[in-house]
């Protein structure tokens, strides 16, 4: 049984990792919070969902399209709600973007409605069994899906030039750009890495849970979120801690503890991390004002 | 800064507004619009509580929402359970709320900017978590059988009562910031928001003055919230996610932070302008979202910071946000 717990929890957990992985690269340019993460990963889903329903369910099409979906919204969400705001106050930007999450959100409620939406995939593999572990087709593709997708992360992020651009604008915006970096290119680029990575994300989740609804987003959202706080905002080896501990905290409570107070325990798991490490697990120095 | 009497500022257009607010209920409208009209007060005097924190502390919370609950909720169900009348509610709910927030502010504190947004967040979601699925709170079907509030004998049960109560309710937590944010404590809350090395420097103590203004804007939020659960006299958790924090510190936002009437002006706005725009109710939150997407970027300083009738008098200048852009 807690064998099972740990192999379920490591593929939500891989899940949880991509998106933070996400999250925190465009964090780590921005220094803003991306609140409507989760919501244009959802909407890039509803869209290629829509699109495909009735032609294809194969894994590689869905994957194709999730990617594009999500990727396009992405650069959409950076072109209107970050660029216009890149000199604002921070507190206009963090406003503006919950306000985006909003309406991401709503446009989704009265697209699609407010109805749970069977999420159909057809997985190139079986489930699988070993020993007394039951791993089903879709687990077991989330963890080498997600193995792959961080293997050719890492190789852009540091053998690439567009990565290294990335790592160092992360490091420290000034200097990169006095190196003759081009900051926008390099945000514009992180966000369509970014979202992508919420398209694979997306489509791994909603073969697991068989199913897509429109708040989806906050509540993943919100996960996600805690998951690249804990691990250590801009720190990569740190979102996948914190996706890993996220997926573990939320597996395991469900199981042993309560469903229901699952994100409640997950939120608490947080606010404590915050209060005994506020720059998460492998974070650097915070350095705020207020 | 001198003291100025809120909303009698500058204008005489206020002076207008305010006879208005007092004689709208003898006027022959539609009862909807003095309900609104109620719920504008609560929710004014959640924000204006609000503001003490954001801004003039600077200091950014999402678990406003979670706070109002834990008054409502307080108050919701000593009048069911001990049948005690209003007034006791009020002094329990601003009490229990305000030690709750006192506990959680002092553990929390130490934590800065997006740290601290995030901090707050997680505890939002945990109250409502608590509240939906414990048993003591009805769980989702919420509590009915609040009784109808009687103060001094005289029972607010019609419509227009209930108006003057929660005008009542707002008019007492806009002269305790008012007197507040006009006193040497208002003044070192401030200080910190501007600079609080500075603020430290000077002799002011950071910690606790942060923990002052958090502690009394969860008072304020669990009073607000014991008006509320009196008002619609049934308490349900979907007016306390962190979805309606967000709204909250949107509604702030929009109307300026760090202003008096600001808090006002935010509120009326995002919850009369649905009303007005009929068939609201399916696109009330794509309308927030819009709102907080567009207008925060137009007007940094908020509505207050427009004047009418005056020109050049950007009082927005001075918020909160201006000093975290430079971090960007």
């Amino acid at each position: 049984m807690i064998v099972q717990q740990l192999a379920n929890s490591l593929a939500l957990g891989g899940v949880y990792a991509l998106m933070a992985l996400g999250y925190s690269l465009i964090f780590g340019v921005l220094r803003l919070i991306h609140f409507s993460y989760g919501d244009v990963m959802v909407m890039g889903g509803y869209i290629a969902l829509t699109l495909l329903a009735g032609f294809s369910h194969s894994f590689g099409l869905m994957l194709a399209a999730m990617i594009v979906f999500t990727t396009l919204l992405g650069l959409f969400v950076e072109r209107v709600n970050f660029r216009p705001l890149r000199n604002m106050p921070y507190m206009t930007s963090l406003v503006a973007s919950l306000g985006m999450s909003l309406v991401i959100e709503n446009a989704i409620l009265l697209l699609w409605g407010p109805a749970r939406r069977p999420f159909e995939v057809e997985l190139p593999i079986p489930a699988l069994r070993i020993g007394g572990i039951q791993l089903s087709g879709s687990r077991v593709l989330a963890v080498l899906v997600c193995l792959l997708v961080m293997v050719i992360l890492d190789f852009l992020l540091r053998r690439t030039r567009l990565g290294m651009a990335i790592r160092a604008t992360i490091l420290d915006h000034d200097a990169a750009t006095l190196m003759g970096i081009n900051r926008e290119f390099i945000v514009v680029s992180t966000f369509a890495v970014g979202s992508a990575l919420s398209g694979v994300a997306m489509l791994l989740l909603g073969s697991m849970y068989g199913v897509v609804y429109p708040l989806e987003g906050y509540v993943i959202g919100t996960m996600v979120f805690a998951a690249a706080m804990i691990g250590g905002m801009g720190s990569m080896p740190g979102a996948v801690i914190g996706g890993l501990i996220i997926g573990f905290t939320l597996t395991m409570s469900s199981a042993y503890i309560s469903v229901t107070y699952s994100n409640a325990i997950t939120m608490a798991l947080l606010v404590l991390v915050l209060i005994i490490k506020p720059d998460g697990i492998l974070g650097k120095r915070q350095e705020e004002n207020i | 800064m001198k003291f100025r009497l809120p909303l009698l500022r500058q204008s005489r257009y206020w002076y207008v507004a305010l006879a208005l607010v007092l004689v709208l209920p003898a006027l022959p409208l539609p009862s909807f619009i003095l309900r609104l009209a109620t719920l504008i007060f609560i929710y004014s005097s959640v924000i204006t509580g609000f503001n003490l924190l954001v801004g003039y502390c600077g200091l950014v919370s999402v678990a406003q929402a979670g706070f109002f609950g834990i008054g409502a909720y307080t108050a919701a169900l000593m009048s069911i359970h001990l049948h005690t009348s209003f007034l006791v509610g009020l002094v329990t709910g601003t009490l229990v709320t305000g030690t709750i927030s006192a506990l959680i502010g002092a553990a929390i504190l130490r934590l800065k900017g997006r740290y601290l947004i995030m901090a707050t967040l997680g505890i939002n979601e945990v109250i409502n978590l608590v509240i939906v699925n414990a048993t003591f709170t009805g769980g989702p079907n919420g509590l009915p059988g609040v009784s109808a509030p009687s103060l001094f004998g005289i029972v607010f049960s019609s419509v227009s009562s209930l108006y003057y109560l929660n005008l009542a309710g707002l008019v007492l937590v806009t002269a305790v910031v008012a007197l507040l944010v006009n006193s040497a404590v208002g003044r070192s809350m401030v200080a910190v928001r501007e600079d609080d090395l500075a603020a430290e420097a000077i002799g002011i103590n950071v910690a606790s003055t942060k923990l002052l203004a958090f502690t009394l804007t969860g008072a304020m939020a669990g009073l607000a919230g014991v008006f509320y659960a009196y008002n619609n006299l049934f308490v349900s958790y979907q007016s306390f996610t962190t979805g309606e924090s967000f709204i909250m510190l949107a509604m702030l936002v929009i109307g300026g932070m760090g202003t008096l009437s600001g808090p006002f002006l935010g509120v009326a706005l995002l919850m009369a302008l649905p009303e007005v725009l009929r068939g609201a109710s399916l696109y009330r939150y794509l309308f927030y979202g819009l709102a907080l997407a567009v207008v925060a970027p137009l007007w940094p300083g908020g509505l207050a910071s427009i004047r009418l009738g005056q020109k050049g008098a950007a009082a927005g200048k001075r918020t909160v946000g201006q000093q975290g852009g430079k971090e960007a």
